[in-house]
Protein backbone atom coordinates (compact mmCIF):
# COMPACT_ATOMS: atom_id res chain seq x y z
CA UNK A 1 0.00 0.00 0.00
CA UNK A 2 2.79 2.40 0.88
CA UNK A 3 4.90 1.21 -2.07
CA UNK A 4 4.30 4.45 -3.91
CA UNK A 5 6.29 6.29 -1.26
CA UNK A 6 9.45 4.61 -2.47
CA UNK A 7 8.97 5.67 -6.09
CA UNK A 8 11.00 8.48 -7.49
CA UNK A 9 9.44 11.92 -7.64
CA UNK A 10 9.95 14.52 -10.33
CA UNK A 11 12.82 16.15 -8.41
CA UNK A 12 14.84 12.92 -8.29
CA UNK A 13 14.10 12.21 -4.61
CA UNK A 14 11.75 9.51 -3.43
CA UNK A 15 8.40 10.53 -1.94
CA UNK A 16 9.44 9.09 1.39
CA UNK A 17 12.28 11.61 1.43
CA UNK A 18 9.72 14.38 1.10
CA UNK A 19 7.87 12.95 4.04
CA UNK A 20 11.05 12.68 6.13
CA UNK A 21 12.04 16.22 5.28
CA UNK A 22 8.56 17.30 6.42
CA UNK A 23 9.01 15.31 9.62
CA UNK A 24 12.30 17.13 10.19
CA UNK A 25 10.61 20.54 10.03
CA UNK A 26 7.77 19.36 12.23
CA UNK A 27 10.18 18.10 14.87
CA UNK A 28 12.38 21.18 14.70
CA UNK A 29 9.38 23.45 15.07
CA UNK A 30 7.92 21.45 17.97
CA UNK A 31 11.27 21.03 19.76
CA UNK A 32 12.50 24.61 19.66
CA UNK A 33 8.97 25.95 20.08
CA UNK A 34 8.62 23.87 23.22
CA UNK A 35 11.66 25.36 24.90
CA UNK A 36 10.51 28.89 24.08
CA UNK A 37 7.06 28.00 25.43
CA UNK A 38 8.43 26.32 28.56
CA UNK A 39 10.73 29.21 29.42
CA UNK A 40 8.17 31.95 28.88
CA UNK A 41 5.42 29.80 30.38
CA UNK A 42 7.26 29.46 33.69
CA UNK A 43 8.02 33.17 33.90
CA UNK A 44 4.46 34.20 33.02
CA UNK A 45 2.94 31.51 35.23
CA UNK A 46 4.97 32.75 38.18
CA UNK A 47 3.94 36.30 37.30
CA UNK A 48 0.31 35.25 37.56
CA UNK A 49 0.81 34.26 41.21
CA UNK A 50 2.82 37.16 42.64
CA UNK A 51 1.27 39.97 44.66
CA UNK A 52 3.14 42.68 42.78
CA UNK A 53 0.79 44.15 40.16
CA UNK A 54 3.74 45.31 38.10
CA UNK A 55 4.32 41.62 37.26
CA UNK A 56 0.87 40.18 37.71
CA UNK A 57 -0.94 42.48 35.28
CA UNK A 58 1.32 41.99 32.23
CA UNK A 59 1.30 38.24 32.93
CA UNK A 60 -2.48 38.20 32.97
CA UNK A 61 -2.61 40.25 29.79
CA UNK A 62 -0.17 37.91 28.08
CA UNK A 63 -2.24 34.85 28.89
CA UNK A 64 -5.52 36.43 27.86
CA UNK A 65 -4.16 37.60 24.53
CA UNK A 66 -2.20 34.58 23.41
CA UNK A 67 -4.59 31.94 24.70
CA UNK A 68 -7.70 33.47 23.22
CA UNK A 69 -6.67 34.10 19.62
CA UNK A 70 -6.89 31.05 17.32
CA UNK A 71 -3.50 29.59 16.40
CA UNK A 72 -4.24 30.03 12.71
CA UNK A 73 -4.93 33.73 13.15
CA UNK A 74 -1.77 34.13 15.24
CA UNK A 75 0.17 32.38 12.49
CA UNK A 76 -1.11 34.90 9.94
CA UNK A 77 -0.46 37.80 12.28
CA UNK A 78 3.20 36.89 12.69
CA UNK A 79 3.71 36.09 9.02
CA UNK A 80 1.70 38.78 7.21
CA UNK A 81 1.00 41.55 9.71
CA UNK A 82 4.05 41.69 11.94
CA UNK A 83 6.51 42.76 9.18
CA UNK A 84 4.12 45.58 8.24
CA UNK A 85 3.65 47.06 11.72
CA UNK A 86 7.31 47.19 12.77
CA UNK A 87 9.52 50.07 11.50
CA UNK A 88 9.98 49.59 7.77
CA UNK A 89 13.73 48.93 8.01
CA UNK A 90 13.09 45.93 10.24
CA UNK A 91 10.07 44.89 8.20
CA UNK A 92 12.13 44.92 5.00
CA UNK A 93 14.86 42.89 6.68
CA UNK A 94 12.29 40.30 7.73
CA UNK A 95 10.99 40.10 4.17
CA UNK A 96 14.54 39.45 2.92
CA UNK A 97 14.78 36.18 4.90
CA UNK A 98 15.14 33.30 2.38
CA UNK A 99 12.24 30.84 1.91
CA UNK A 100 12.20 28.03 4.46
CA UNK A 101 13.30 30.34 7.27
CA UNK A 102 10.87 33.08 6.29
CA UNK A 103 8.07 30.67 7.26
CA UNK A 104 9.93 28.82 9.99
CA UNK A 105 10.67 31.76 12.28
CA UNK A 106 7.15 33.22 12.32
CA UNK A 107 5.78 29.71 12.91
CA UNK A 108 8.27 29.13 15.71
CA UNK A 109 7.38 32.43 17.34
CA UNK A 110 3.67 31.79 16.96
CA UNK A 111 3.68 28.28 18.43
CA UNK A 112 6.16 29.17 21.16
CA UNK A 113 4.21 32.18 22.37
CA UNK A 114 0.82 30.49 22.06
CA UNK A 115 1.88 27.35 23.92
CA UNK A 116 3.60 29.50 26.54
CA UNK A 117 0.25 31.03 27.49
CA UNK A 118 -1.18 27.55 28.04
CA UNK A 119 1.84 26.37 30.02
CA UNK A 120 1.65 29.53 32.11
CA UNK A 121 -1.82 28.57 33.26
CA UNK A 122 -0.64 25.08 34.16
CA UNK A 123 2.28 26.51 36.12
CA UNK A 124 -0.08 28.86 37.93
CA UNK A 125 -2.39 25.96 38.82
CA UNK A 126 0.60 23.97 40.07
CA UNK A 127 1.80 26.84 42.24
CA UNK A 128 -1.65 27.44 43.67
CA UNK A 129 -2.01 23.76 44.52
CA UNK A 130 1.02 23.83 46.85
CA UNK A 131 0.33 24.00 50.60
CA UNK A 132 0.63 27.53 51.98
CA UNK A 133 3.07 26.26 54.58
CA UNK A 134 5.78 25.91 51.94
CA UNK A 135 5.78 29.64 51.27
CA UNK A 136 5.62 30.39 55.00
CA UNK A 137 8.52 28.09 55.79
CA UNK A 138 10.62 29.67 53.05
CA UNK A 139 9.71 33.15 54.31
CA UNK A 140 10.52 32.17 57.87
CA UNK A 141 14.01 31.09 56.78
CA UNK A 142 14.62 34.55 55.33
CA UNK A 143 14.55 33.47 51.67
CA UNK A 144 13.69 36.35 49.37
CA UNK A 145 10.74 36.15 47.00
CA UNK A 146 13.00 35.20 44.10
CA UNK A 147 14.85 32.52 46.06
CA UNK A 148 11.57 31.11 47.35
CA UNK A 149 10.20 30.71 43.84
CA UNK A 150 13.49 29.48 42.45
CA UNK A 151 14.25 26.81 45.05
CA UNK A 152 10.97 25.98 46.78
CA UNK A 153 7.85 26.85 44.79
CA UNK A 154 8.68 26.31 41.12
CA UNK A 155 10.52 22.97 41.50
CA UNK A 156 7.52 21.53 43.32
CA UNK A 157 4.92 23.07 41.02
CA UNK A 158 6.66 21.71 37.91
CA UNK A 159 6.73 18.20 39.34
CA UNK A 160 3.04 18.48 40.04
CA UNK A 161 2.13 19.44 36.48
CA UNK A 162 4.24 16.95 34.51
CA UNK A 163 1.15 14.83 33.65
CA UNK A 164 -0.80 17.82 32.39
CA UNK A 165 2.22 19.17 30.51
CA UNK A 166 2.05 15.98 28.46
CA UNK A 167 -0.96 17.36 26.63
CA UNK A 168 0.90 20.60 25.96
CA UNK A 169 3.74 18.63 24.37
CA UNK A 170 1.16 16.85 22.22
CA UNK A 171 -0.50 20.17 21.50
CA UNK A 172 2.55 21.96 20.21
CA UNK A 173 3.61 19.25 17.81
CA UNK A 174 0.10 18.81 16.46
CA UNK A 175 -0.23 22.56 16.00
CA UNK A 176 2.93 22.56 13.87
CA UNK A 177 0.67 21.45 11.02
CA UNK A 178 -0.87 24.93 11.01
CA UNK A 179 2.48 26.21 9.73
CA UNK A 180 1.63 24.82 6.28
CA UNK A 181 -0.70 27.79 5.85
CA UNK A 182 2.28 30.14 5.78
CA UNK A 183 4.22 27.90 3.44
CA UNK A 184 6.40 25.80 5.72
CA UNK A 185 6.87 22.37 4.14
CA UNK A 186 6.32 20.39 7.30
CA UNK A 187 4.81 16.91 7.54
CA UNK A 188 1.23 17.75 6.58
CA UNK A 189 2.33 20.02 3.76
CA UNK A 190 4.57 17.28 2.37
CA UNK A 191 1.75 14.75 2.62
CA UNK A 192 -0.46 17.08 0.64
CA UNK A 193 2.27 17.57 -1.94
CA UNK A 194 2.72 13.80 -2.31
CA UNK A 195 -1.01 13.41 -2.66
CA UNK A 196 -1.08 16.00 -5.43
CA UNK A 197 1.87 14.48 -7.26
CA UNK A 198 0.75 10.86 -7.07
CA UNK A 199 -3.05 11.13 -6.65
CA UNK A 200 -2.63 8.55 -3.87
CA UNK A 201 -4.47 10.63 -1.27
CA UNK A 202 -5.09 7.76 1.11
CA UNK A 203 -1.48 6.62 1.09
CA UNK A 204 -0.06 10.10 1.52
CA UNK A 205 -2.22 11.14 4.43
CA UNK A 206 -2.27 7.62 5.86
CA UNK A 207 1.52 7.74 6.13
CA UNK A 208 1.39 11.18 7.75
CA UNK A 209 -1.23 9.95 10.21
CA UNK A 210 0.92 7.02 11.26
CA UNK A 211 3.90 9.30 11.76
CA UNK A 212 1.85 11.68 13.91
CA UNK A 213 0.53 8.77 15.98
CA UNK A 214 4.03 7.41 16.54
CA UNK A 215 5.15 10.85 17.68
CA UNK A 216 2.25 10.91 20.13
CA UNK A 217 3.26 7.58 21.61
CA UNK A 218 6.86 8.68 21.94
CA UNK A 219 5.82 11.92 23.62
CA UNK A 220 3.59 10.07 26.09
CA UNK A 221 6.33 7.63 26.97
CA UNK A 222 8.93 10.33 27.31
CA UNK A 223 6.73 12.36 29.63
CA UNK A 224 5.95 9.25 31.70
CA UNK A 225 9.69 8.65 32.05
CA UNK A 226 10.25 12.24 33.08
CA UNK A 227 7.41 12.01 35.58
CA UNK A 228 9.04 8.97 37.12
CA UNK A 229 12.51 10.49 37.10
CA UNK A 230 11.52 13.66 38.93
CA UNK A 231 9.13 12.05 41.39
CA UNK A 232 10.02 12.80 44.97
CA UNK A 233 11.17 9.65 46.79
CA UNK A 234 8.72 8.55 49.44
CA UNK A 235 5.81 10.44 47.94
CA UNK A 236 2.87 8.50 46.54
CA UNK A 237 2.22 8.70 42.79
CA UNK A 238 -0.24 11.54 42.43
CA UNK A 239 -2.72 9.75 40.20
CA UNK A 240 -2.69 6.27 41.72
CA UNK A 241 -4.18 5.11 45.01
CA UNK A 242 -1.46 4.02 47.40
CA UNK A 243 -2.58 0.40 47.63
CA UNK A 244 -2.09 -0.17 43.91
CA UNK A 245 1.66 -0.39 44.30
CA UNK A 246 3.03 -1.31 40.89
CA UNK A 247 6.20 -3.01 42.14
CA UNK A 248 7.33 0.28 43.62
CA UNK A 249 9.15 1.45 40.53
CA UNK A 250 6.74 1.35 37.61
CA UNK A 251 4.55 4.38 37.78
CA UNK A 252 2.12 4.43 34.95
CA UNK A 253 -0.24 6.75 36.72
CA UNK A 254 0.78 9.63 34.50
CA UNK A 255 -0.68 7.95 31.43
CA UNK A 256 -4.33 8.45 30.62
CA UNK A 257 -6.49 5.35 30.67
CA UNK A 258 -6.54 4.94 26.91
CA UNK A 259 -2.77 4.72 26.80
CA UNK A 260 -2.74 2.18 29.60
CA UNK A 261 -5.07 0.01 27.59
CA UNK A 262 -2.94 0.35 24.48
CA UNK A 263 0.16 -1.05 26.15
CA UNK B 1 22.77 42.00 56.04
CA UNK B 2 22.53 45.63 57.03
CA UNK B 3 21.44 46.08 60.60
CA UNK B 4 19.06 48.77 59.51
CA UNK B 5 17.85 50.58 62.57
CA UNK B 6 20.38 49.46 65.15
CA UNK B 7 22.25 52.64 65.91
CA UNK B 8 23.20 52.58 69.57
CA UNK B 9 25.87 50.36 71.01
CA UNK B 10 23.79 49.38 74.00
CA UNK B 11 22.20 46.02 73.62
CA UNK B 12 18.79 45.97 75.27
CA UNK B 13 17.97 43.00 77.46
CA UNK B 14 14.86 42.35 75.41
CA UNK B 15 15.28 40.52 72.14
CA UNK B 16 11.64 40.86 71.21
CA UNK B 17 9.41 43.79 72.06
CA UNK B 18 5.77 43.63 71.09
CA UNK B 19 3.91 46.84 71.90
CA UNK B 20 0.18 47.42 71.62
CA UNK B 21 -0.12 45.15 68.63
CA UNK B 22 -3.45 44.75 66.87
CA UNK B 23 -4.29 42.23 64.22
CA UNK B 24 -7.62 41.69 62.53
CA UNK B 25 -8.77 39.11 60.04
CA UNK B 26 -11.80 40.77 58.52
CA UNK B 27 -14.26 41.33 61.34
CA UNK B 28 -12.39 38.98 63.68
CA UNK B 29 -9.92 40.55 66.08
CA UNK B 30 -7.07 38.08 66.49
CA UNK B 31 -4.84 40.32 68.60
CA UNK B 32 -6.23 43.14 70.64
CA UNK B 33 -3.60 45.51 72.03
CA UNK B 34 -1.04 42.86 72.96
CA UNK B 35 2.19 43.82 74.69
CA UNK B 36 4.91 41.26 75.36
CA UNK B 37 8.62 41.48 76.01
CA UNK B 38 11.00 38.56 75.67
CA UNK B 39 14.43 38.78 77.29
CA UNK B 40 17.51 37.16 75.82
CA UNK B 41 17.71 33.57 76.97
CA UNK B 42 14.16 33.57 78.25
CA UNK B 43 11.80 30.67 77.57
CA UNK B 44 8.16 31.56 77.23
CA UNK B 45 5.25 29.21 76.82
CA UNK B 46 2.17 30.71 75.22
CA UNK B 47 -1.06 28.91 75.89
CA UNK B 48 -4.75 29.49 75.68
CA UNK B 49 -7.86 28.16 74.00
CA UNK B 50 -7.98 27.89 70.24
CA UNK B 51 -8.66 31.17 68.53
CA UNK B 52 -7.08 33.11 71.38
CA UNK B 53 -4.42 34.59 69.12
CA UNK B 54 -1.33 32.77 70.37
CA UNK B 55 -0.30 31.47 66.94
CA UNK B 56 -1.06 34.82 65.36
CA UNK B 57 1.16 36.51 67.94
CA UNK B 58 4.24 34.43 67.21
CA UNK B 59 3.56 34.59 63.49
CA UNK B 60 3.65 38.37 63.78
CA UNK B 61 7.07 38.22 65.42
CA UNK B 62 8.67 37.12 62.14
CA UNK B 63 6.17 38.96 59.99
CA UNK B 64 4.57 35.86 58.48
CA UNK B 65 1.45 37.67 59.62
CA UNK B 66 1.47 41.44 59.22
CA UNK B 67 0.30 43.38 62.28
CA UNK B 68 -2.21 46.18 61.70
CA UNK B 69 -1.13 48.51 64.50
CA UNK B 70 1.45 48.75 67.26
CA UNK B 71 5.18 48.07 67.14
CA UNK B 72 7.23 44.90 66.95
CA UNK B 73 10.97 45.18 67.46
CA UNK B 74 13.18 42.12 67.08
CA UNK B 75 16.81 42.39 68.11
CA UNK B 76 16.70 46.13 67.67
CA UNK B 77 15.08 46.11 64.23
CA UNK B 78 11.52 47.33 63.95
CA UNK B 79 9.28 45.36 61.62
CA UNK B 80 7.79 47.72 59.10
CA UNK B 81 7.08 47.06 55.47
CA UNK B 82 10.74 47.27 54.52
CA UNK B 83 11.60 43.97 52.88
CA UNK B 84 15.29 44.25 53.84
CA UNK B 85 14.40 44.65 57.52
CA UNK B 86 11.93 41.81 57.41
CA UNK B 87 14.42 39.43 55.81
CA UNK B 88 17.19 40.39 58.21
CA UNK B 89 14.85 39.76 61.15
CA UNK B 90 13.76 36.44 59.72
CA UNK B 91 17.38 35.30 59.55
CA UNK B 92 17.65 35.76 63.30
CA UNK B 93 14.31 34.16 64.11
CA UNK B 94 13.90 30.43 63.64
CA UNK B 95 10.43 29.02 63.31
CA UNK B 96 9.00 25.54 63.70
CA UNK B 97 5.49 24.90 62.40
CA UNK B 98 2.76 22.54 63.49
CA UNK B 99 2.75 20.86 60.08
CA UNK B 100 6.58 20.74 59.77
CA UNK B 101 6.57 22.39 56.32
CA UNK B 102 9.75 20.69 55.20
CA UNK B 103 10.53 21.08 51.52
CA UNK B 104 9.51 17.65 50.16
CA UNK B 105 11.65 17.83 47.01
CA UNK B 106 14.88 18.33 48.95
CA UNK B 107 16.69 15.81 51.09
CA UNK B 108 16.89 16.29 54.83
CA UNK B 109 20.40 17.73 54.52
CA UNK B 110 19.40 19.98 51.61
CA UNK B 111 16.46 21.29 53.62
CA UNK B 112 18.96 22.35 56.26
CA UNK B 113 21.49 23.75 53.79
CA UNK B 114 19.27 25.83 51.49
CA UNK B 115 18.85 28.99 53.52
CA UNK B 116 22.37 29.06 55.04
CA UNK B 117 23.85 28.88 51.53
CA UNK B 118 21.43 31.20 49.74
CA UNK B 119 20.75 33.71 52.49
CA UNK B 120 23.78 33.59 54.78
CA UNK B 121 26.10 32.95 51.86
CA UNK B 122 28.19 30.22 53.45
CA UNK B 123 29.87 27.56 51.32
CA UNK B 124 28.30 24.27 50.34
CA UNK B 125 30.71 22.23 52.46
CA UNK B 126 30.40 24.47 55.48
CA UNK B 127 26.62 24.31 55.21
CA UNK B 128 26.71 20.53 54.99
CA UNK B 129 28.98 20.25 58.02
CA UNK B 130 26.68 22.53 59.96
CA UNK B 131 23.60 20.60 58.82
CA UNK B 132 25.09 17.23 59.83
CA UNK B 133 26.17 18.68 63.14
CA UNK B 134 22.69 19.86 63.98
CA UNK B 135 21.08 16.72 62.62
CA UNK B 136 23.31 14.78 64.99
CA UNK B 137 22.12 17.01 67.76
CA UNK B 138 18.49 16.13 67.03
CA UNK B 139 19.63 12.50 66.69
CA UNK B 140 18.73 12.04 63.07
CA UNK B 141 22.07 12.30 61.27
CA UNK B 142 21.73 8.85 59.65
CA UNK B 143 18.66 10.09 57.73
CA UNK B 144 20.48 13.07 56.21
CA UNK B 145 20.15 11.92 52.62
CA UNK B 146 16.57 10.72 52.80
CA UNK B 147 13.58 12.75 51.70
CA UNK B 148 11.07 14.11 54.23
CA UNK B 149 8.28 11.79 53.06
CA UNK B 150 10.47 8.82 54.03
CA UNK B 151 10.58 9.89 57.68
CA UNK B 152 8.09 9.63 60.53
CA UNK B 153 6.30 12.70 61.81
CA UNK B 154 8.52 12.99 64.84
CA UNK B 155 11.62 12.71 62.71
CA UNK B 156 10.29 15.32 60.31
CA UNK B 157 9.66 17.75 63.12
CA UNK B 158 13.17 17.24 64.46
CA UNK B 159 14.51 17.94 60.96
CA UNK B 160 12.43 21.11 60.95
CA UNK B 161 14.05 22.13 64.23
CA UNK B 162 17.50 21.41 62.82
CA UNK B 163 16.67 23.36 59.66
CA UNK B 164 15.74 26.41 61.70
CA UNK B 165 18.87 26.06 63.88
CA UNK B 166 21.11 25.95 60.81
CA UNK B 167 20.48 29.67 60.37
CA UNK B 168 21.94 30.15 63.85
CA UNK B 169 18.96 32.16 65.01
CA UNK B 170 18.95 34.22 68.17
CA UNK B 171 15.45 33.13 69.05
CA UNK B 172 13.28 30.16 68.18
CA UNK B 173 9.51 30.28 67.73
CA UNK B 174 7.50 27.07 68.03
CA UNK B 175 3.94 27.03 66.75
CA UNK B 176 2.29 23.98 68.34
CA UNK B 177 5.21 21.76 67.32
CA UNK B 178 3.73 18.55 68.72
CA UNK B 179 0.05 18.98 67.88
CA UNK B 180 0.22 17.13 64.57
CA UNK B 181 2.20 14.20 65.98
CA UNK B 182 1.16 10.75 67.09
CA UNK B 183 1.40 10.48 70.87
CA UNK B 184 4.47 8.25 70.84
CA UNK B 185 6.38 10.81 68.78
CA UNK B 186 5.61 13.79 70.96
CA UNK B 187 8.26 12.77 73.48
CA UNK B 188 11.17 12.69 71.05
CA UNK B 189 10.36 16.20 69.83
CA UNK B 190 9.89 17.56 73.34
CA UNK B 191 13.20 16.08 74.42
CA UNK B 192 14.91 17.92 71.60
CA UNK B 193 13.24 21.15 72.64
CA UNK B 194 14.17 20.68 76.29
CA UNK B 195 17.79 20.16 75.28
CA UNK B 196 17.70 23.32 73.21
CA UNK B 197 16.22 25.25 76.12
CA UNK B 198 18.91 23.98 78.49
CA UNK B 199 21.59 25.25 76.11
CA UNK B 200 20.22 28.73 76.64
CA UNK B 201 18.27 29.33 73.43
CA UNK B 202 15.64 32.03 73.66
CA UNK B 203 12.33 30.34 72.93
CA UNK B 204 8.70 31.26 72.51
CA UNK B 205 6.54 28.15 72.31
CA UNK B 206 2.87 27.86 71.62
CA UNK B 207 2.10 24.50 73.18
CA UNK B 208 -0.33 22.65 75.39
CA UNK B 209 2.39 20.37 76.70
CA UNK B 210 2.22 21.44 80.31
CA UNK B 211 4.99 19.06 81.37
CA UNK B 212 7.28 20.86 78.98
CA UNK B 213 6.13 24.24 80.28
CA UNK B 214 6.86 23.16 83.86
CA UNK B 215 10.29 21.86 82.98
CA UNK B 216 11.71 24.72 80.91
CA UNK B 217 9.51 27.79 80.88
CA UNK B 218 10.56 30.92 82.73
CA UNK B 219 7.13 32.36 82.16
CA UNK B 220 3.75 31.10 81.03
CA UNK B 221 1.67 33.58 79.08
CA UNK B 222 -2.03 32.84 78.93
CA UNK B 223 -4.08 34.36 76.13
CA UNK B 224 -7.78 34.58 75.56
CA UNK B 225 -9.69 36.31 72.77
CA UNK B 226 -6.74 38.24 71.49
CA UNK B 227 -5.54 39.46 74.87
CA UNK B 228 -2.83 38.38 77.26
CA UNK B 229 -4.80 37.93 80.45
CA UNK B 230 -2.31 36.23 82.70
CA UNK B 231 1.48 35.95 82.96
CA UNK B 232 3.22 33.97 85.65
CA UNK B 233 5.99 31.50 86.47
CA UNK B 234 4.83 28.02 85.53
CA UNK B 235 4.53 26.72 89.10
CA UNK B 236 2.40 29.67 90.15
CA UNK B 237 0.33 29.53 86.99
CA UNK B 238 -0.48 25.86 87.24
CA UNK B 239 -1.00 25.74 90.99
CA UNK B 240 -2.86 28.94 91.40
CA UNK B 241 -4.15 30.66 88.26
CA UNK B 242 -5.59 34.07 88.99
CA UNK B 243 -8.27 34.30 86.32
CA UNK B 244 -11.36 32.15 86.01
CA UNK B 245 -10.66 31.74 82.31
CA UNK B 246 -7.24 30.21 82.98
CA UNK B 247 -8.69 27.93 85.66
CA UNK B 248 -11.32 26.63 83.25
CA UNK B 249 -8.69 26.18 80.56
CA UNK B 250 -6.33 24.25 82.83
CA UNK B 251 -9.17 22.03 84.00
CA UNK B 252 -9.93 21.13 80.41
CA UNK B 253 -6.45 20.31 79.24
CA UNK B 254 -5.25 18.41 82.26
CA UNK B 255 -7.83 15.72 81.63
Amino acid sequence: MFGVLFEQAADGQRYIDWLLSGLGWTLALAFFGWWIAFGIGIVVGVGRTVQNRFFALPARLYVEIFRNIPVLVQMFLWYFVFPEVVPSAIGDAIKQIPPPWASFFPALLCLGLYTASRIAEQVRAGIEALPKGQLEAANALGLSGYLTYRHVIVPQALRLIVPSLTSEVMGIYKNTSVALTIGLMELTAQARQISEATFQTFTAFGAATIVYLCLALIAYQAMALIDRAVRIPGSAPATLPADQDLSGEVQQGALPGAMEAAK
Amino acid sequence: MPQATVSNATRPAEIVVVENVMKRFGAFTALNDVTLKVDRGEKIVLCGPSGSGKSTLIRCINHIEKHDAGRIIVDGVELTNRIADINSVRCEVGMVFQSFNLFPHLTVAENCMLAPIKVRGISQSEARDRALDLLRKVRIQDQADKYPAQLSGGQQQRVAIARALCMQPKIMLFDEPTSALDPEMVKEVLETMVELAKEGMTMVCVTHEMGFAREVADRVVFMDRGNIIEEAEPETFFRDPRTERAKAFLNQIIH
